[in-house]
């Protein structure tokens, strides 16, 4: 072998990888030889200074940068809360605003369709009908029946309205 | 000893003595639980090796860990220097130490891996080759990569 060798092969002859015949090339190369000694002198010191020093940081510098970093994280995080909290506060469904002659119609169309027209009238009391009275025959007649017999009655009733409350029930039918 | 060798190992293939203690005691406690089971191994060093290289594994793939690792790259002042280098190791400068510890860094776990156990730790091209399941021109070439990353540490390449 009379070529030089390349750096690659110097490189790994100074770590210890290379053939019989590159060794046997560097004791006849100075050149080759001179730059293998360079590299093996470079090994060395790289490999030396590897193990005798440690790039391990102290308990101090590994912790507070920490601390400082979660000053704008919880800064960052609170901001982001009330942005959320914020959002969330505006999409809330809001009622368009509805005039009063319109809620009135709607709910007297939700009473009209939904609850029977004879208990609740759409129109205005005042100006509904009166019914005409009833004369007294006709309380007479239902007081004969057995219909109403606690109307006419003194203030202090009597234990017949207590005590036989069912034929009146029966009787109203 | 063995724990020495452990957390050196450790150390090395994650880049940070703290790391490198917790799991050499990880590695300690599983061999103390190898012991139990009784079953025979028959080197217990290569054992430890594939065991704390597995380890550093784990570690480095955490989510913590790589999270730590992005975080936290500057170099700290060596607390293993000591009065064992030479003056002619102590002619490198801070400035290059930092250099060759970010570029150890920055080299890729495989690469890592094989340059520590081929050139630090002092296994054969063979021995990395079955620890780390590759072939031997699979772990020179990753060693070749190794040493010409961190040569640009020295400030020639």
């Amino acid at each position: 072998m009379n070529t030089c060798l390349c750096n690659r092969a110097l490189l790994l002859l100074s770590a210890g990888e290379g053939t019989s015949e590159q060794h046997a090339h560097l004791a006849t190369c100075a050149s080759c030889a001179a730059q293998y000694r360079r590299f093996v002198h470079d090994l060395e010191a790289i490999e030396q200074m590897l193990r005798e020093t440690s790039p391990s940081p102290t308990v101090a510098r590994r912790f507070f940068p920490l601390r400082l970093r979660w000053r704008p994280v919880t800064a960052a995080f609170a901001a982001t809360l009330v942005l959320v909290w914020g959002g969330l506060w505006l999409r809330q469904p809001s009622w368009p605003p509805v005039s009063d002659e319109a809620r009135i119609e709607d709910v007297s169309r939700f009473l009209a369709d939904e609850v029977s027209p004879a208990l609740f009238a759409t129109v205005d009391v005042r100006t509904a009908p009166i019914p005409a009275p009833v004369s007294n025959s006709v309380y007479l007649q239902a007081a004969l029946e057995g219909g109403w017999p606690c109307e006419w009655q003194e203030p202090f009733p009597t234990p017949i309205c207590e005590i036989h409350p069912f034929p009146l029930l029966l009787g109203g039918q | 000893m063995h724990y020495a060798r452990v957390f050196q190992l450790c150390r090395l293939l994650l880049v940070d003595r703290h790391e490198a203690e917790e799991v050499a005691q990880e590695v300690f406690l599983k061999l103390v639980k190898q012991c139990q089971s009784h079953s025979q191994i028959l080197s217990w060093e290569a054992w430890l090796t594939r065991v704390a290289v597995n380890a550093c594994r784990d570690r480095r793939r955490s989510a913590w860990w790589k999270w730590w690792r992005e975080e936290h790259t500057e170099f700290q002042e060596a607390e293993f220097s000591s009065n064992r280098l030479t003056p002619e190791q102590q002619i490198l400068s801070r400035e290059q130490q930092e250099r060759i510890w970010r570029l150890f860094r920055a080299l890729s776990p495989r690469q890592r891996e094989v340059f520590v156990l081929r050139r630090l730790e002092g296994l054969s091209s063979k021995e990395v080759a079955q620890v780390l399941g590759l072939t031997i021109g699979s772990v020179k070439r990753h060693l070749f990569h190794a040493i010409r990353h961190l040569r640009k540490g020295l400030g020639d390449c």
